[in-house]
């Protein structure tokens, strides 16, 4: 299984593992299962570009947004 | 008078907007029943005034701060007004994700595309009639900092406000969902309501009656069952709604091509982008430091030899300046008023309190300045991201890095940018630990009493080192302790990461005026009150006896003088006094000779310096903090907890030393 907190490059969400608040927080940032982001970076945060807007998510967030991999060369 | 709402999420510009049409006519009212301060001015267009109100930014429906849930209830109850929901064009997809939410729900509303010079210098179009028709609201475009398009924006209020256009609520198609939507509608009575509810909304299903609500949750239950589940649906279907919407309104005629904001953000987002965020920090609050008291560039001008330019410096330094008018002031109020209580009162109560204030406020003003410019630039968002990852480990997020570094320069400050945070845990946790963050005015009287109580220039570094990495670690701990007692769960990083930008020094010193007026209205009048009783101590004679009983408490760490006991009254009051005080009661301003007459040992004069950098750091501290959480009970037991740790570590200091 990868979650945002491990993956890179393009990936689709498919899952969020949470309680309803949380998941709707997260569609309310555009992160719903199915939509497509791009993970642009793993450092301190994860860094993403999700449509038009860049978001960054705690690690402890990131590791409950389950992905899978979408193309890698975007 | 007519209201019109201004509705947004975080940084979409409503704050530029509203400056910009209120300018100085703009008010800060309380809100009934809640504690947040909301903006509100009056606006004249065309011979019409109408009552623009600014509610707080929200992020989403999903409420998490106070501030938001007072713009959610405005949301789900106010029926009157026109509402503004102003886009961010930075981030249009997730804009209208919220714009179409509200329209759902409110029918009076217009469209407000903000950001237009951002939108064309990205070559994306976006066509106004295609939005008109599909959503049944008005549709402007604007740009707040530029002032494009405003007037056509007033004349649209006004059509508004006036009746004279036809407005009706949004109708998204939630395809499969429909026919559960209607079974909804029939039990609730209306279609927004009957779709809140299938998304679990609290503040919709609370107002139900019992029979009601069980129907819904049926009614969810089978959606679960038969679908899938229903948050995730509903989402999924105004997601593929924003889509079509965009994509027959919205055309991209170039491409952009990869900036330095690309190359700047690679360094920032990667594993090192902690130090970059940590220097820029620590030269801003430099610069604010030395504008204000010239220190720490006067010591190490003069530690080069350069003593002429480092008294300059501190002469002319903010601090300097005004310490200086008030000096002037009382020897001018000392000669021309009869000797009286009055006069007593006037001069070392009244002054000395409002010299205090305005010996702050420079500082208030500088620290919100820079902190404005970092937030404005879009820098503030990154900072937060670099620092993420070690704040997690103490349940904080990243942008908590920006109270810690405000906290040394000052408390008041410090304390008051606890609300930039994520959630009002985080908040709380953040004012409370605050604090124990070592400020400048701590460090000045630190530095006097090592260099003159203690003679070995090792042991000075050392203790001066010890004080702040102790005081950084405390901070830490205490903030995670509080969120175990109040049982708050551990915020988490979630922000949108705004393009750079150069920032407009209009807005940025109106948002700096309107973050410290607050410290003279509220803080002031607190530390007023804290000087005048301090004053009438000291007139009624009380002060030695006082200090005999606080000296008592502090005899098992070998400061049974009563003098330093009252010092350490005076220290809870602002610390500066310590000194004066000290000064004032051993009949001179020389530190050596007073020192000398103490004569502590090495365990002694330290456990001292530790006390006096660990309790409570001032008056100011205590007003703003209860300015910020308004909540007595909670800082008395703050500063319980400050007294306790500072006097367990000078105990725990003390023993150490004297065991050797
Ligand atoms: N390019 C461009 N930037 C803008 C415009 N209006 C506002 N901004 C910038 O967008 C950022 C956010 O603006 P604010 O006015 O602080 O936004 P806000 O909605 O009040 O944000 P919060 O108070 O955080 O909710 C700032 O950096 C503004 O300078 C505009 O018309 N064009
Ligand atoms: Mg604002």
């Amino acid at each position: 299984m990868i979650t945002l907190g491990d993956a890179k490059g393009r990936v689709r969400i498919r899952e969020i593992i949470g309680e309803k608040d949380f998941v709707r927080r997260l569609a309310d940032m555009g992160l719903a299962p199915g939509q497509i982001v791009e993970v642009l970076s793993q450092g301190n945060a994860v860094v993403l570009r999700v449509r038009d807007a860049k978001i960054a998510l705690g690690k402890g967030i990131a590791k409950r947004v389950v992905v899978e991999v979408e193309d890698e060369h975007g | 008078m007519d209201r019109v709402y201004l509705l947004a999420q975080p940084n979409s510009g409503k704050t530029t907007l509203f400056n910009l049409l209120a300018g100085e006519s703009c008010y800060v009212a309380n809100w009934p029943g809640k504690t947040v301060e909301v903006f509100q001015a009056k606006i004249r267009h065309h011979g019409k005034e109408f009552l623009l109100i600014d509610l707080p930014g929200i992020n989403s429906f999903k409420t998490l701060g106070k501030e938001e849930e007072l713009t959610k209830e405005f949301i789900l109850k106010e029926s009157d007004g026109v509402t503004l929901i102003l886009l961010n064009g930075e981030s249009l997809y997730r804009s209208f994700y919220f714009a179409i939410q509200v329209l759902e729900m409110k029918s009076k509303a217009i469209l407000v595309i903000n950001k237009s010079d951002y939108l064309e210098k990205k070559g994306v179009h976006v066509n106004l009639q295609v939005l008109k028709e599909r959503l049944g609201v008005e549709v402007v475009q604007i740009s707040a900092l530029h002032g494009i398009g405003i007037n056509q924006l007033l004349d649209r209020i006004l059509d508004v406000l006036e009746g004279r256009i036809k407005v009706k609520r949004l109708k998204i198609d939630y395809g499969a969902l429909e026919s559960y939507i209607e079974r909804a509608e029939k039990i609730v009575g209306d279609r927004s309501v009957a779709i809140r509810a299938i998304e679990g909304e609290e503040k919709i299903l609370s107002t139900l009656p019992n029979e009601k609500r069980v129907a819904i949750e049926e009614i969810k239950k089978e959606i679960g069952e038969k679908i899938a589940n229903p948050e995730e649906m509903i989402a999924m279907y105004r997601y593929k709604f924003v889509e079509e919407l965009l994509n027959s309104a919205v055309r991209e005629v170039k491409v952009a091509k990869a900036s330095f904001e690309e190359k700047f953000d690679k360094i920032f987002f990667s594993k090192f982008g902690w130090i970059v965020s940590i220097f820029i920090l620590f030269s801003t609050l430099l610069m604010a430091f030395t504008i204000n008291t010239g220190f720490p560039l006067n010591l190490l001008l003069s530690s080069f030899g350069y003593e002429s330019i480092a008294d300059l410096l501190e002469e002319y330094s903010l601090a300097g300046i005004i310490s200086l008018f008030f000096e002037l002031l009382s020897k001018l109020l000392e000669q021309y008023i009869p000797d009286s209580i009055i006069k007593d009162l006037l001069i070392n109560g009244i002054i000395a309190g409002i010299g205090a204030v305005a010996t702050f406020f420079p500082l208030i003003l500088i620290v919100n300045f820079f902190m404005s410019l970092i937030e404005d630039s879009g820098l503030m968002t990154r900072i937060a991201v670099s620092m993420d990852r070690f704040f997690a480990f103490f349940g904080l997020t990243g942008k908590s890095v920006f109270p810690f570094g405000i906290n040394m320069a000052c408390n008041v400050p410090g304390v008051m940018t606890s609300r930039i945070l994520e959630t009002d845990g985080e908040r709380l946790r953040v004012a409370l630990a605050s604090p124990f963050v070592i400020c400048q005015a701590r460090l000045l009287v630190i530095i006097l009493l090592v260099v003159f109580f203690l003679t070995s220039p090792i042991l000075q570094s050392g203790i001066i080192v010890s004080i702040y990495l102790i005081s950084t670690l405390i901070f830490l701990l205490i903030t995670k302790f509080y969120g175990k007692f109040f049982k708050e769960e551990t915020s988490e990083l979630m922000l949108e990461i705004p393009p750079y930008h150069f920032p407009s020094l209009r807005v940025v010193w109106w948002i700096t005026w309107m973050r410290s007026r607050s410290f003279i209205f509220k803080v002031s009048q607190l530390l007023l009150l804290f000087a005048i009783f301090a004053w009438l101590m000291e007139y009624l004679g009380l002060a030695n006896m006082v200090g005999a009983i606080i000296a008592t408490a502090f005899s098992p760490i070998g400061l049974e003088d009563p003098r330093i006991g009252f010092a350490l009254l005076m220290g809870f009051f602002a610390k500066e006094l310590v000194i004066s005080s000290l000064a004032i009661s051993f009949g001179t301003a020389d530190l050596m000779r007073i020192s000398a007459e103490l004569s502590l040992t090495i365990p002694e004069a330290t456990a001292l310096i530790f006390f006096i950098a660990f309790y409570t750091p001032c008056a100011a501290t205590v007003s703003a903090l209860f300015a910020e959480i308004r909540n007595y009970k909670l800082v008395l037991f703050s500063i319980i907890t400050q007294l306790l740790i500072a006097y367990l570590l000078a105990f725990s200091i003390f023993l150490i030393l004297n065991s050797f």
